[in-house]
């Protein structure tokens, strides 16, 4: 394991807004009417600047400098990486909602084990830390919080959950979100996240080349897909389809490599084998030797096809956790490492 | 014509073209109709526009011919490759995407002409080309689509493109 280096494991906040006032329903638009320069007004206090984007009738992605930001007429989506302080955000996209006549109604923040836990800045320092800045920094209505750090069978390897919820929305919907960090990734499949020697493309063009020839193009043909392929190495990608996001991360650097995989669903969706066949072919882009997987979801159908999901390829389900959170529903967190031949 | 006539409200390039009186009336209560909201949802759910959507009062086979004569004229008259920026107002990429197609459109300005058009305003002409995502750029030339690419770039990434694209094809 290197000394320092770049820290893939992400940091994601979700933002919840309801408008009080039923005129919203007539544009429908919400949060998307933010606007491009408030928004980077916000990703300047988290230090992070766009690189890509696109947008639908559902909601705007981006991907940034250090991940991903998704804009939905009621809730934002930011996941950092690096050592990007992005608990700031919350405070500038609570005043900017405001001017828009919406209010925080819930909010959660999750994240793994950073690998370097010692080059964080305040307050990501530690989990302590952030949960005092967001007890201090939520409004007083959210009243409905929890904390927990979710064990594994190895001290490196936890799940760090804070969500907090005000009186009406302490019951989740139908949608779930599974988070899936990857480490120790294949080193013969991580040199493909390197730009070829000879001349530096231009990311978006490298990107596209990076999501073919790794087969990310092919976890879900139906996604619209906005890549970029960084220097000297290292890829991002957002997929979208209708008003799902997907979204891929990849620190390939030997010592420290890393990918991240993240996608949404409805509980209702009539394929939700369809979810099984896109984990599988997203971890098989990296074939990394230790992964965990953290499944928010309402009810208990989704979590059990992960590790049905995983186990053919070779990955043994070292531990399970559950808990359940306001708004969230269940969190349950699941470790596997690679069979020894 | 000049560029920026079609992405303003109104189409003033129409009322001084020599059409009949009445066409002309028919096509300026276009401008000024308010499309509700919920339209363009209708508009890209099955990447088309659904017959529903269209304005009930106006002739569809003239409004419709006269806007595309209108964007085909452009083309047809342009003596370089045409970059179409496909945009709405609400979409956060595309505002991304507007002080960066300025630059782009200067520094190019011998290699492309740049129009940006609002997809609210001019639904036929997005239905026409199936637009979905947002921004869409398409690159005509000789009046035709010849190379399309969606999402927001940076201002190299969309010079680096346009040049690649304009090349390598010849």
């Amino acid at each position: 394991m290197a000394m320092s280096g770049f820290e893939g494991f992400e940091k994601r906040l979700e933002l919840r807004f309801c408008g009080d006032d039923p005129v919203t329903a007539d544009n429908n638009l919400g949060l998307r009417l933010l606007g491009f320069e408030s928004l980077e007004q916000v990703l300047d206090a988290v230090q992070c600047t766009v690189v890509s984007a696109v947008a639908n009738q559902y909601f705007d992605a981006y991907v940034l400098s250090e991940s991903s930001l998704f804009v939905y007429p009621t809730k934002i989506i930011i996941k950092t990486c690096g050592t990007t302080q992005l608990l700031k955000s919350i405070r500038p996209l609570i005043h900017h909602a405001c001017n828009l006549g919406l209010t925080l109604c819930s909010c959660r923040y999750t994240r793994g084990s950073f690998i370097f836990p010692k080059a964080q800045p305040f307050p990501h320092t530690s989990f302590k830390e952030e949960v005092i800045y967001l007890e201090e920094t939520l409004p007083t209505d959210l009243c409905y919080r929890k904390a927990s750090v979710m064990p594994s069978k190895t001290t490196t390897h936890s799940w760090h959950v804070f969500t907090a919820s005000d009186q009406s929305h302490l019951i989740p919907n139908d949608m779930y979100t599974l988070e899936v960090c990857m480490t120790e990734l294949d080193r013969v499949l991580a040199r493909k996240f390197f730009q070829p020697p000879g001349g530096t493309k231009s990311g978006d063009i490298a990107g596209k080349e990076m999501t073919k020839i790794t087969g990310i193009g092919d976890i879900n043909p139906r996604a619209m897909i906005c890549d970029f392929a960084f220097d000297p190495c290292g890829y991002s990608m957002n997929g979208v389809h209708n008003d799902r996001y997907s979204t891929i991360h990849v620190t390939p650097e030997d010592g420290f490599s890393y990918a991240s995989f993240e996608c949404v669903g409805s509980i209702f969706d009539d394929d939700i084998e369809h979810l099984v066949g896109s984990l599988r072919k997203a971890v098989q882009v990296f074939r990394p030797a230790t992964l965990s997987v953290s499944t928010t979801c309402a009810s208990h159908e989704v979590w059990p096809r992960v590790a049905h999901a995983l186990e053919p390829l070779g990955l043994k389900c070292r531990s399970c956790a559950a808990d359940e959170f306001p708004a969230a529903g269940s969190v349950v967190f699941q470790t596997f490492t690679a069979r020894r031949k | 014509m000049a560029i920026s006539s079609l992405s303003a409200t109104t189409i003033p390039s129409l009322n001084t073209r020599n059409s009949t009186s009445n066409y002309s009336s028919k096509l300026s209560s276009f401008s000024s109709l308010q499309f509700p909201a919920q339209l363009h949802r209708l508009q890209f759910r099955n990447g088309g526009v659904s017959s529903h959507s269209r304005p009930r009062n106006l002739p569809l086979v003239a409004a419709k011919k006269q806007t595309f004569s209108t964007f085909d004229e452009l083309l047809q008259n342009s003596d370089k490759p045409v970059l179409v920026d496909f945009y709405a107002t609400w979409c956060g990429p595309c505002q991304f995407m507007a002080p960066i197609l300025n630059e782009v459109g200067a520094v190019l300005k011998d290699t492309i002409q740049v129009v940006k058009i609002d997809t609210e305003k001019y639904p036929s002409i997005a239905d026409k080309y199936k637009i979905e995502a947002l921004p869409t750029f398409i690159i005509f030339k000789d009046a035709k689509p010849y190379d399309r690419f969606e999402g927001a770039l940076t201002k190299d990434q969309l010079i680096q493109r346009i040049e690649s694209s304009l090349n390598v094809k010849q």
